[in-house]
């Protein structure tokens, strides 16, 4: 790759950057695509529109992943150690990082026939040993980020597969419904990602609904904590409760919603209310969560949600949603309803 | 002085708070607090925010001082060497100076 490709400034023309689009190796294509990108900012080209359908026409199956060891420092993404056609890693850290994001890349194509984060193949990239002792895994808007833990209070974040789940719908959810980060838009960014968090674990076990735990974050506690998980789908407000870290804040109905300015207004907090929700729907559906429940939550997600919905907006949409995939008035739209009847939201 | 210290979020959602007051600690231990806080915070508190991306930490400090009050917000997007000096410092002198 040449000096030029850096550059975003220079006017590319549409037939080098679509050659690279189809013929490209990882790297070009995601060049290609961010000039791509920027080039439809700039000039609102009509032929751009063309470009982006070339990339996207790259055929599915193109899982593509990228570990990076941030050795305990802060720069993001820090130094490549796993790419895509890397043996194992001796580090179980950047092994379980590559693995987990794997099996959800798996999960999600197979299942919604979605290729990768936006659809279009985007490479996924985690970060493992984030800073010193860090209790926590995020992601910013670009890629996954874990930390070790403490080891007193948590364990690695990659530990457990539905946290990476969890991080990497986060992505998901940024390309599609772009759910605003704080209250109850907030909060349902929360949810969706415990549910497609859990449904990973579930697929990945294969695991009927009435036989999976929907915890989140099991074994990611350290043993000396008094606890099972950090959240439960099934029963919010009962995954820990511990001397030193208090116990679980999370409802499981609209009556004991928690009105608070901390954690961007109580996102993980007000998320079990409809983590709920989805736990009773599945239940009732019964069978796999991911074939009926996790379709109909997902085809909310991807076309139905807006940035700033609410719990409500959500409750209706995944009824109407349940209504088209299943039929009015079918077992599984009668589902929906009892689901978030139980929570306390009445479905319209 | 009292500075307070609030972390909320993270992929967990569990909140930690310090509180420390310059009046329990040693004319030492006073004299860093200041220096640390004056590092952390050389202006004036902004109104500009730089959104908290999903499961980052959320940072509140607030500062009393000569009966006037100040309150930061960081996040993990935004935090500083010096802030994150400042927290470290916050949370050993308070589980130090527990009562
Ligand atoms: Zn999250």
């Amino acid at each position: 790759m040449t000096k030029t490709f850096h550059s975003y400034h220079c006017i590319i023309p549409p037939d080098i950057l679509r050659n690279v689009a189809e013929k490209g190796n990882d790297a070009q294509r995601d060049w290609a695509y961010k000039a791509i990108e920027q080039s439809a900012q700039l000039r609102g080209q009509r032929e751009v529109v063309g470009l982006f359908a070339a990339l996207a026409a790259v055929p599915a199956g193109g899982k593509r992943r990228t570990v990076y060891d941030a050795k305990n420092g802060l720069t993001l993404p820090g130094k490549l150690v796993r790419g895509e056609n890397d043996p194992s890693s001796k580090d179980k850290t950047v092994n379980e990082a590559f693995l987990g994001s794997g099996k959800t890349y798996d999960f999600f194509s197979k299942v919604y026939d979605r290729n990768s984060i936006d659809d279009r193949g985007m490479r996924l990239d985690s970060t493992v040993h984030y800073d010193f002792e860090y209790n926590n895994a995020f992601w910013n808007g670009r890629q996954m980020v874990y930390g070790d833990g403490d080891g007193q209070i948590f364990e690695r974040f990659t530990i457990a597969l539905d946290v990476i789940a969890h991080e990497l719908t986060h992505g998901v959810t940024q390309y599609e419904a772009g759910l605003v980060y704080r209250n109850q838009p907030g909060a349902l960014n929360e949810h969706f990602s415990d549910v497609f968090g859990s449904l990973v674990k579930q697929y990945a076990k294969k695991q009927k609904a009435n036989k999976a735990d929907w915890l989140i974050g099991k074994g990611l506690l350290a043993k000396t904590v008094k606890g099972v998980a950090l959240r439960s789908m099934k029963e919010p407000g009962t995954a820990y409760d511990d001397p030193l870290i208090g116990k679980d804040p999370q409802p499981g109905h609209m009556k004991d919603f928690v009105k608070t300015t901390r954690d961007n207004g109580g996102v993980h907090i007000n998320s079990g209310i409809p983590n709920k929700a989805f736990y009773e729907a599945a239940i009732r559906i019964g069978g796999n969560a991911w074939e009926k429940a996790g379709r109909i939550w997902y085809v909310t997600l991807r076309d139905r949600l807006r940035s700033n919905s609410q719990f409500q907006d959500c409750a209706n949409l995944t009824l109407a949603v349940a209504g088209e995939l299943y039929g009015t008035g079918s077992m599984e739209q009668k589902a929906v309803q009892e689901a978030w009847d139980v929570v306390g939201i009445k479905a319209k | 002085m009292i500075v307070r210290y609030d972390r909320s979020g993270g992929f967990a959602g569990l909140t930690i708070t310090a509180e420390v007051d310059s009046e329990t600690l040693s004319a030492k231990e006073a004299k860093t607090l200041k220096e640390l806080v004056e590092k952390a915070f050389p202006l004036d508190p902004t109104k500009k925010k730089k959104a908290t991306m999903p499961d980052q930490f959320e940072y509140e400090f607030t500062i009393e001082d000569h009966g006037k009050s100040r309150q930061y917000r960081v996040n993990d997007e935004t935090i500083t060497a010096a802030i994150r000096a400042l927290s470290k410092w916050l949370i050993a002198a308070a589980q130090q100076h527990q009562p």
